[in-house]
């Protein structure tokens, strides 16, 4: 699944550390979110959208 | 504490335990060995909770379950290769059977073990606790009784027929000294 986060964690000048500590995960998985090679769960994508102040429809690009 | 900290210290306590058991094993002992897992279990809690970082996040734990998962499938196609390898050739060398029994028998309590941890959080997760706990008491109460059934019946022991002591199954011990009058 495709996502903005890199665009949005760096419109707000944000680490991938400081992301992960903020989302309480490590820094590893948002390497891997930001890749694309890792789907989220519910849980974890609102956490990242909330802290990225943005919404999972705008974070998250769903493809059929 | 640093993860990084945690890291250097739970492999430092790994060497020791390794070392404890192999001199502990190597002197025929039990009890050190026991002893000797239970204090690194306990350190090891006691010091991941003084690490500040996040040890394991959601992805871990996926890769963890498909790493599991794989590490079973492996385990078991190869200890029943290695099982009917051995079994076959039995007649070579006696302790071989042991060791088959031993394997086919790992194979199955790690599959039922498996088979119990996967129902219960696919369908108990969603039950009351008190439910789980009863079921659960009530699984080791049968597997207790079986085990008890299978100790206790006699099927591998001894028998008194016609005046002579006759295996009954494979008992793992010699026949009784005492007489036999039947």
């Amino acid at each position: 699944m495709k996502n903005h986060i890199k665009d949005f964690r760096q419109k707000l000048n944000m680490t991938q550390e400081e992301l992960a500590r903020l989302a309480n995960v490590r820094r590893e998985t948002i390497v891997f979110l930001e890749q694309g090679k890792y789907n989220p769960s519910l849980g974890l994508a609102y956490t990242v959208a909330k802290t990225l102040k943005t919404s999972i429809e705008k974070l998250f690009v769903f493809e059929d | 504490m640093t993860l990084k900290q945690f890291k250097v210290i739970k492999l430092i306590i790994v060497i020791i335990l390794a070392v404890v058991i192999g001199l502990a094993v190597a002197r025929e002992n039990f009890l050190v060995p026991v002893m000797a897992i239970g204090i690194a279990i306990a350190a090891l809690q006691i010091l991941r909770g003084k690490a500040k970082e996040i040890m394991a996040d959601e992805r871990d734990y996926e890769v963890g379950g498909k790493a599991a998962r794989l590490a079973i499938r492996i385990f078991s196609w190869f200890a029943i290769i290695v099982m009917l390898f051995l079994y076959a050739n039995r007649s070579l060398n006696p302790s071989y059977e042991a060791v088959a029994i031993t394997l086919a028998y790992s194979v199955c309590f790690l599959m039922l073990l498996y088979t119990l941890i996967f129902h219960y959080y696919s369908k108990f997760s969603l039950l009351a606790k008190k439910k789980i706990y009863l079921i659960i008491g009530f699984v080791i109460i049968v597997i207790l009784a079986l085990a008890g059934l299978r100790l206790f019946s006699g099927e591998d022991d001894w028998l008194c027929q016609n005046g002579q002591w006759v295996m009954h199954g494979h008992p793992d011990f010699p026949a009784p000294i005492t007489e036999c009058r039947k």
